[in-house]
């Protein structure tokens, strides 16, 4: 039985980044989804079981912060894990999102040892072995 | 069989399966010390990488490839493998890449083998476990075997990693 | 800002960027010869809180598809590298711009940025043309042997006399 992951972020290249530290990390997935924007995510939000979300904050449509705030006043979304990566720097704006429930906040450029640090903290110790099948050593 | 402790010079790289055994590298400057172990199958072994890209110069790399991380890491990985490490259980950790001067003249010679290892690794899905690398110091870096256990030595004295 | 603070921390920055995001060598433009890298590909972002304004990077294709490439973990002539190099250089200029604002501005100042547009050769110096001189900041920089360049338009009234 594995987690079910959601990776949100507008940007293509930091999706695929999220996704592979994620298998680089072993954590046993059943789906591991992305969206482009918070309304997107939110659309998956409700139609998915998802244990842990990474989100952006500066996205077009529906960006971070409207995301959290709607998953926050939901009765079931409110007790989903979210990590913020983001550019995002001001100290005020990542205090609001801390009392919004976010569990952890990670400013881009992140190394994977920060993203595999996040998933142990939220999803607990797993079992396996190095997930990336393309690997030359 | 006797334990032994086997020095790794610099551009060298040791590898043991042996569970009293320690590695030892000296005198880690702008120069990496990568150590890795496999608690499962107790093996362990260390690489004393002193420059990034083997393309700078092909031919040396050819004659050693220890020198470059990115000929020497591969190999680290493979040397451990042959004596039954399992990458995914394998644990990494780094010291090293100091500001320090080096043959060259070069200050920033530390900080490109960082980044040159780090890109290796992200490319071949390896985590770093910790890492004690950058400022001004020399360093000794000790892996024991049996037990994984990594310890730095520099001027202010030792510490495990 | 004075002038050369503020191109002080550009440059910092996008050295600091290049590096721990795409992995990238940088030198100062004096250290390094320079290459041709392929054709031009520039983007920008703007940004707006206690002061606005815009930054916006250029490089060659060869160098974005260097970055693309680093920065997903795969070799240098993967075609997903070709295929996300605008995004690429796209990203690590919003880290740039994320980074450097607090920087200048302050860690508790609040910035909202925009997503990174492309942006064309001819769009990239009609930027540069009408931008007034006290306005605009520029770093050259050197990575991995290809020049890019840097540009930051500050626009707030005081910015000449930080």
């Amino acid at each position: 039985m594995g987690f079910n992951i959601l990776i949100v972020d507008d940007s293509e290249i930091i999706r695929s980044m999220i996704a592979r530290t994620v298998r680089m990390a072993g954590v046993p997935v059943d789906k591991l989804l992305t969206a482009g924007n918070g309304a997107e995510a939110l659309q998956l939000l409700n139609s998915n079981w998802v244990d842990l979300v990474f989100a952006d904050i500066n996205m077009p449509v529906m960006d971070g912060v409207q995301m959290i705030e709607r998953m926050h006043e939901h009765e079931v979304l409110c007790n989903v894990p979210v990590v913020v990566i983001s550019t995002e720097g001001s100290e005020t704006k990542i205090e609001k999102l801390h009392q919004k429930g976010v569990v952890a906040f990670f400013r881009k450029p992140f190394t994977p040892e920060m993203i595999r640090g996040a998933i142990v903290e939220v999803l607990g110790e797993w079992d396996e072995g190095s997930g990336l099948p393309t690997d030359s050593f | 069989m006797l334990a032994m402790r086997h020095i790794v010079g610099v551009s060298e790289m040791k590898v043991s399966g042996c569970d009293g055994d320690m590695i030892v590298t000296h005198s880690l400057g702008s120069c990496i010390g990568v150590s890795i172990h496999d608690p499962h199958a107790r093996v362990g072994g260390l690489l004393h990488f002193q420059l990034p890209l083997s393309r700078e110069n092909p031919d040396r790399a050819r004659e050693n490839p220890f020198m470059y991380a990115d000929t020497g890491i591969p190999l680290l990985f493979k040397a451990a493998y042959n004596l039954g490490a399992n990458k995914g259980r394998i644990i990494v950790k780094v010291a090293g890449g100091a500001r320090v001067l080096d043959n060259n003249n070069f200050f920033n010679i530390g900080q490109r083998n960082y980044i040159a290892m780090k890109k290796i690794f992200w490319k071949n899905g390896v985590f770093i476990q910790s890492e004690d690398v950058g400022g001004d110091q020399w360093r000794t870096m000790n892996l024991e075997v049996g037990t994984g256990r990594v310890t730095i030595k520099n001027s202010q004295g030792t510490f495990e990693l | 800002m004075k002038v050369p603070a503020c191109r002080q921390i550009l440059f910092e920055t996008a050295r600091r960027i290049l590096q721990e995001a795409a992995f990238a060598f940088t030198d100062d433009p004096e250290d390094s010869g320079r290459e041709p890298g392929g054709a031009f590909m520039a983007c920008s972002v703007a940004f707006n809180g206690p002061f606005h304004g815009a930054m916006a990077l250029a490089s060659g294709e060869r160098l974005a598809s260097i970055l693309a490439a680093n920065m997903l973990g795969v070799d240098e002539d993967d075609p997903d590298a070709d295929r996300k190099k605008a995004d690429a250089l796209g990203e690590i200029l919003n880290m740039i711009c994320g980074n450097a604002l607090p920087e200048i501005a302050g860690t508790r100042a609040e910035f909202a940025i925009t997503a990174p547009e492309p942006l064309s050769e001819p769009q990239f110096e009609t930027m540069l043309s009408n931008v007034p001189e006290h306005k605009l900041h520029t770093a050259d920089i050197v990575v991995e042997g290809f020049d890019a360049f840097l540009v930051l338009i500050l626009d707030r009234e005081d910015a000449q006399a930080l």
